[in-house]
């Protein structure tokens, strides 16, 4: 008796604090409507305490001066379960009015749960190209809804160290843009006892990855969306099989940074190309790894950059590979603040917030009022001086885009378990998967 | 139903819902699930048996499960070594609380720690190669994880092996104590040496301990292993080191394809289930002999 007593008596105190927790989150779900109103942003950035959050917290003081009835409440969530906490929320129906992300496929999967942007963007629309908005509209498609407002534009290209070039024998203001020039300057960075490619192989063989798309970005140049469609393809292109002939060369022939398996990419090779210990570096355009990053640590003068390596078989040149949005802000379904949502999406992406969002982060904006030559570095004025083509990889499915093309590269070049027509098949098997989803 | 049946119920009603809520539940939803299409939000789509045929179809599984048996082949290392080791010290060594502390160090620190370490230890330019080398065996300063055969077995070895070494001592240490002295002074009389006694001895005593950490090992390499692989190699190079288990985690919360990733899930559960089968009927069958 006493024992099912005692059973009683637990129950009762669990359901007791249970109504007493649920009606105490209830309260602080409310908000008077004297308060102003509170935006809470997620995002995957805000957690570089020392690169970006500095930034952040400047952007989000500066709206919350300009828009007295805003208050933001910025929440860093970490990068590697952001999905899954977002995705987490979306199930339960409530969460943040405002969410980073990824641009492309990351972003359409979320395209049921955030709303349509263009009447907020209408005024303004005009200082984004068209390349980004329509790639932040519903699924990525023409004259669809827009859904998100991009933040920032990403890349690829190729880094070099002046100084080293010279030590080397080179001419530092001639960039080795086409493959024979790059491949003799490999040759006397390499016999003058310098690394000539600064590589991160370690996990995800990023150097290689990136670089592949800065070939594929001249092998398919605008036409590289046909890839999606089954238009174009890798498999059968002679010019995608020179392309991974020439990787190969890379490696065989020593270019690559021979410490380059026992690195990773972000940000140990990063900061081995910014520490002067070798001589180029496949880099990204924005958030990390970039020309500021670069240029504060080596000096701007002493930072080279070209978008791509030309060679015959390409039917293109000089083209810059780019994602028309490498991240940005949506506003959820379940805002109850939609209107100043936009407001602090607007101020982060527009005007002063938006050139203190570049200044401090290199981050490469997609906003074309920016003014360049008021940030400092020459660099990023001569990337942006060159027209972008679409990064093949925006194209794929979540899995193969996130990591299953690294594999591949990793398979076909750093173990060399796979030859090279496997790694075409492989890679044209990512289409493949892209192009048979409905 | 008497009054002291239903309180029983009562006391082991938590347990139970335990049981029912995070396992149970979870089991059968899973299988439920791996006859859906869904990305982890929103309304899930039934497809039949759709998930089942990609699956085997898909090249990554049947790598996923071929180094999942290779790394199962490093359970009778990962049994005979701790086994060994326990019944030298069963006999006393000098300076054994220190030998302890170290062999114990891998159990305290955890899976993500110890794979970090690891990889940084096994890097191509890293403190193995360079011990290797400065004693004169640079011939064996290798690229580990770099190489797909060298990373499997590198995972086999720490995961498998010398991760678990420090408890499998200390368990079989504790098994071994109990073994009756007696036994021994007899295998001595009748001139029984090092390794028949513990052949002969201490083995077959000790038989339902190694049998429950067989049991053990297995489940650690099925299901347990995720975070130590994740933070040693990620699965690679290329697909070297993708087990099952990451195989899961890929397909879930990297493609965010829920219904796919409970697919392998539901194979992985079901090899589960066979070994346990049939090392239960194992042990049965020796605890009826005993």
């Amino acid at each position: 008796m006493k024992i099912r007593l005692r059973v009683v008596c637990v129950f009762l105190l669990l359901a007791v604090t249970m109504m007493a927790w649920a009606n105490g989150s209830k309260e602080t779900g409310t908000a008077k409507s004297a308060e102003p109103a509170t935006i809470t942003i997620w995002d995957f950035k805000y957690g570089d305490v020392q690169g970006v959050q500095p930034a952040m917290k400047k952007i989000d003081d500066l709206i919350m001066q300009q828009n007295p009835g805003i208050k933001i409440n910025h929440v860093g969530q970490p990068n590697d379960n952001y999905y899954q906490l977002v995705r987490a929320a979306v199930q339960a129906g409530e969460g943040p009015d405002i969410v980073m992300f990824h641009g492309g496929v990351q972003a359409y999967d979320f395209d049921e749960y955030t709303i349509g942007l263009d009447k907020y963007i209408a005024s303004w629309r005009s200082e984004i190209s068209e390349f980004s908005w329509e790639y932040c509209s519903e699924g990525g498609g023409k004259n669809k809804p827009v859904h998100m407002v991009p933040m920032t534009t990403q890349g690829f290209g190729i880094y070099y160290n002046k100084a080293l070039f010279t030590k080397a024998g080179l001419d530092p203001e001639k960039a080795p843009s086409d493959i024979d020039s790059f491949m003799a300057a490999c040759e006397k960075l390499k016999n003058a006892g310098i690394v000539p490619i600064t590589a991160g192989l370690q996990g995800d063989p990023y150097t290689v990855d990136f670089l592949f798309r800065c070939f594929v970005a001249n092998i398919y140049g605008p036409d590289v969306k046909d890839l999606a469609t089954g238009a174009q393809s890798f498999k059968g292109n002679a010019a995608f099989k020179r392309a991974t002939e020439i990787m190969k060369e890379i490696f065989q022939k020593g270019y690559m940074d021979p410490a380059g398996t026992s690195t990773p990419y972000f940000m140990d090779a990063a900061n081995n190309f910014a520490a002067g210990k070798g001589a180029m570096f496949i880099g990204l355009l924005s958030d990390v790894c970039h020309w500021k990053v670069f240029c504060d640590a080596l000096g701007n003068d002493s930072v080279g950059y070209f978008p791509t390596i030309n060679f015959p078989e390409a039917t293109y040149k000089d083209q810059q590979v780019g994602q028309p949005a490498g991240i940005g802000y949506s506003v959820m379904k379940w805002s109850k603040n939609p209107d100043a949502a936009m407001k602090v999406i607007a101020g982060y992406a527009r005007g002063e917030g938006n050139a203190i969002w570049m200044g401090m982060t290199g981050a490469l904006s997609p906003n074309k009022n920016v003014d360049i030559k008021s940030l400092g570095y020459p660099l990023v004025g001569k990337i942006l001086e060159k027209p972008f083509v679409l990064d093949f990889n925006t194209l794929l499915l979540n899995e193969d885009a996130n990591g299953n093309f690294d594999r591949y590269c990793a398979q076909a070049y750093i173990s060399n378990e796979v030859s090279l027509d496997k790694f075409i098949d492989s890679a044209q098997g990512m289409l493949d998967n892209r192009k048979n989803t409905k | 139903m008497k009054s002291e049946t239903i309180e029983s119920y009562i006391l082991i009603a938590p347990l139970l819902l335990l049981l029912i809520v995070f396992i149970l539940y979870p089991v059968i939803a899973n299988v439920y699930l791996s006859f859906f299409k869904w990305k982890g939000m929103g309304q899930a789509v039934f497809i039949g048996f759709d998930n089942y045929q990609t699956m085997l179809k898909d090249e990554t599984f049947w790598v996923s499960i071929k180094n999942t048996l290779v790394l199962l082949l490093y359970i009778p290392l990962g049994v005979a070594l701790p086994l060994m080791i326990s019944a030298l010290l069963k006999e006393g060594l000098k300076g054994w609380p220190v030998f302890r502390a170290i062999i114990y160090l891998p159990n305290i620190l955890g899976y993500v720690i110890i794979g970090m370490i690891s990889s940084i230890i096994f890097r191509k330019v890293g403190p193995l190669n360079n011990g290797l080398t400065s004693l004169g065996l640079g011939s064996l300063a290798l690229d580990w994880l770099s190489k797909p055969e060298l990373a499997l077995n590198s995972l086999g070895l720490v995961y498998g092996v010398w991760m678990r070494l420090g408890f499998g001592c200390i368990f079989f240490l504790a098994a071994m104590s109990s073994i009756d002295d007696s036994l021994y002074d007899a295998a001595k009389i009748d001139g029984a040496l090092w390794w028949r006694t513990f052949w002969n001895v201490t083995v077959p005593s000790i038989r339902f301990s190694i049998e429950f950490w067989i049991v053990l090992s297995f489940i650690e390499i099925l299901a347990r292993a995720f975070p130590f692989i994740y933070t040693f190699t990620r699965g690679g190079p290329g697909f070297a080191t993708f087990t099952l288990e990451y195989g899961i985690y890929n397909a879930g919360f990297v493609a965010f394809n829920m219904g796919y990733a409970s697919t392998w899930a539901s194979v992985l559960f079901v090899l589960c289930g066979i070994i346990a089968f049939f090392q239960v009927k194992l042990m049965r069958k020796n605890a009826d002999v005993q």
